[in-house]
């Protein structure tokens, strides 16, 4: 009888164990997911923010550039006139 | 004791049963959470595919947009410079025309010249006379070698004679040295007596003198006898000193004769 009670407690013990540590190892999946799709939503909106920004940059340069050489025609004409 | 065996075996076999029921209880359980680690992954990986695209489509349109702005440069900067028609003035151009033809005839002349360079190595490589210069130029080289390995080995052994010859003269030289010390003690202590005669017959001729001028002056008055009397004490002392070098002298005599003896033994 006493043996079977052994038995019986060893397994109990095992069991719970396996119990804890499954749960922990859920609690751990889900919080990794969540931060996961948390650090995706942050680069998502931080690669929108560099994208319009190097646009804008890009835009401007493209003016200053188009403004400088019609300076250096308008020089030009001035010059050969 | 039969019960007792048979209870103890019955009770390790159910507490193992127990503990490989718990194993694989636990074996199961890792399988399992490795599973949902990798279903995870697979998740994340899929959900990052479209921030992914969103980073190369970036990249790849502000490229896009760089070489689209270099080229309107480029083209805005020939119109301001007319680089096209400059092309043109040159290329029409009878001057340039001819400075290109001609540099093209300097090139081509090079060509040429390095072609000769090469061939006229050629030929002096093949000729007779510059191998047979070259066979002699070795053989000389080799004997020119040899030689100066007789010569350096002649040389070394010259001078390890010459170091042996060398060394055995200052041995030769520090035992005369001896010889010489041990000869210029005997010769001081031989020169010592002769002083000491010396001082004797000098001591005998003062004695003399002293006795005739006692003499002399005993015919004097006495009031001059007083004078006389520390004369003679002078004439006398003298004599004193001198026999006690004669003393002294006599030993060292004694000396260089024993010196003496043993040498000739």
């Amino acid at each position: 009888m006493a043996t079977n009670k052994n038995n019986t407690n060893i397994e109990k013990a095992a069991n719970n164990a396996i119990y804890v540590a499954s749960s922990a190892n859920d609690y751990m999946l889900d919080t990794t997911e969540q931060l996961f799709d948390f650090a995706f939503g942050l680069k998502n909106k931080s690669l929108d923010i560099t994208t319009k920004i190097l646009k804008r940059g890009l835009q401007i340069s493209a003016t200053q550039q188009e403004f400088a050489f019609d300076l250096l025609n308008g020089l030009k004409k001035k010059i050969s006139k | 004791m039969a019960t007792k065996t048979t209870t103890k075996k019955m009770t390790v076999k159910s507490l193992n049963e127990s503990l490989v029921n718990a194993t694989t209880a636990a074996i199961n359980a890792t399988v399992e959470n490795g599973e949902k680690w990798q279903k995870l992954t697979k998740k994340l990986i899929k959900k990052s595919e479209p921030v992914r695209r969103k980073q190369m489509n970036m990249v790849f349109d502000t490229a896009e947009a760089v070489k689209t702005q270099f080229a309107t440069g480029t083209e805005r900067a020939k119109e301001l410079v007319e680089f096209d028609q400059v092309i043109e003035f040159v290329s029409n151009n009878p001057v340039s025309q001819k400075v290109y033809s001609v540099s093209e005839d300097i090139k081509e002349g090079v060509d040429g010249i390095k072609d000769t360079a090469v061939n006229i190595k050629n030929k002096v490589s093949e000729n007779r006379v510059v191998q047979q210069l070259s066979k002699t130029s070795e053989n000389l080289k080799s004997k020119g070698t040899a030689k100066f390995n007789d010569i350096k080995e002649d040389v070394l052994e010259q001078a390890q004679t010459i170091l042996n010859k060398g060394e055995k003269m200052v041995e030769d030289a520090l035992g005369t040295k001896k010889v010489q010390k041990a000869e210029a003690t005997t010769a001081t202590k031989a020169a010592a007596k002769p002083k000491a005669t010396a001082a004797k017959t000098t001591t005998k001729a003062k004695a003399t003198t002293a006795k005739r001028t006692t003499r002399a002056k005993a015919a004097a008055p006495k009031a001059t006898a007083t004078a006389t009397k520390t004369t003679a004490a002078k004439a006398k002392a003298p004599v004193a000193k001198k026999a006690t070098q004669t003393v002294k002298a006599t030993p060292a005599k004694a000396a260089t004769t024993v010196e003496k003896a043993a040498e000739s033994k």
